[in-house]
């Protein structure tokens, strides 16, 4: 069977055009592929501008609770006594605790809106060691090229050291 | 003859009729896949200018994020305040970078090393650095701590709480800043490219 077919005169030819059509099909395919695969210029970009968001958002948050450690404290203590109301007007129902369509962050091939807000802001306590830390979570979320939504957690963890001011000891 | 014998005169027989290829038919074959090359080269050379224009893109977000990284660690308005020296506005913005290339280091640990900051031109790409203060103010709720202290069913409810929206008034100043870095570079093809990262430093105590 294989003797007769190479017998047949033209065949190298035929041979050659399947591997051309192989070759093509190949390079379609490939083709194909990299016009789907997001490019990672546009993927770095995403990345960084929300990091950098959500860790100056965070310090705003740091400042807060700077300013305010007593409210924040008993909002805390309100929490553990199942008020909730009070934790989330000082950190989720803070509108200055948000940034909306920030679009200062822009380049010549990317102009999305960026949204940040400050999603959680908890107390950590380790008796044990006579610890205390404030964990804070921000959010950053804006829409991709491809008309997806794209979400980023940052969190920062920052030790607290608490010292009385009390006249008195 | 034997059965042996014509088994093996007809393999001599059809090795002896096995055909090749011919010259046409091989130059024929090779043009073919020749022709089927050419797109193919075409696409990689697409993608070779595709990939310099990424690079350059790539390496200005790399510098950005350089430049914004270092600056945020300096100590809050370290870098405003010298421009504040030089005569600008006590309120901002303040402009470094673009042609003139100012450098800035703060040190760290006495006599190891120093924190750096480099703008203006570097290579191909200008670095700009923009510092704003940007105003203060919070919603919050407040508490009373006399009512707190008197509270004996452990009721949240009853400590008194404010609402105190957009507080204080007038707006904090000099303790929030904004930073923007701006790289530029120039692509022979498209012009002139910019790309952009902001961030935000409080002055926070240590």
């Amino acid at each position: 069977m294989k003797i007769r077919f190479l017998k047949i005169r033209g065949t190298a030819l035929i041979l050659s055009l399947v591997f051309a059509t192989l070759l093509l099909e190949m390079v379609i395919a490939y083709t194909k592929m990299v016009q789907q695969a997001p490019p990672q210029n546009f993927q770095i970009d995403e990345r960084v501008k929300m990091d950098f968001l959500s860790q100056g958002l965070i310090e705003k948050a740091i400042l807060k609770f700077q300013l305010f450690p007593a409210d924040y404290y008993a909002a805390n203590d309100a929490l553990k006594l199942n008020k909730s109301d009070y934790i989330k007007a000082f950190v989720i129902g803070d509108s200055n605790l948000m940034i909306s369509n920030f679009a200062e962050a822009s380049s010549s091939f990317s102009d999305s809106k960026i949204n940040v807000c400050i999603s959680s802001m908890s107390l950590l306590t380790n008796f044990q060691y006579n610890q205390e830390a404030i964990r804070i979570q921000s959010q950053a979320v804006y829409t991709g090229k491809n008309g997806k939504n794209i979400e980023k957690d940052v969190v920062r963890t920052v030790r607290l050291n608490r010292q009385s001011n009390a006249p008195f000891k | 003859m034997t059965r042996k014998n014509s088994r093996n005169i007809f393999i001599f027989h059809r090795i002896d009729t096995w055909s090749g290829f011919t010259l046409t038919e091989i130059v024929l074959s090779i043009a073919v896949l020749a022709f089927a090359f050419i797109p193919i080269i075409g696409g990689m050379g697409t993608s070779l200018k595709a990939t310099t224009k990424d690079e350059r893109i790539v390496q200005g977000i790399h510098l950005a994020q350089t430049t914004l990284n270092a600056a945020l660690q300096f100590p809050f308005d370290e870098i405003a305040s010298w421009s504040r020296s030089k005569g600008s506005a006590a309120n901002g913005p303040w402009t470094f970078g673009g042609t003139v290339q100012p450098q800035f280091s703060y040190p760290t640990t006495p006599g190891v090393g120093s924190l750096a900051l480099r703008l203006g031109v570097q290579g191909d790409y200008t670095t700009v650095l923009t510092i704003y203060d940007e105003p203060v103010q919070f919603n919050l709720m407040v508490y009373s701590p006399a009512s707190r202290a008197i509270d004996t069913k452990n009721d949240p409810t009853t400590w008194n709480w404010t609402s105190l929206e957009n507080y204080p008034t007038p707006a904090l100043r000099g303790v929030y800043q904004k930073f923007v870095v701006t790289v530029f570079w120039s692509d022979k093809q498209s012009g002139q490219k910019f790309y952009s990262l902001v961030s935000y430093k409080a002055k926070l105590v240590e």
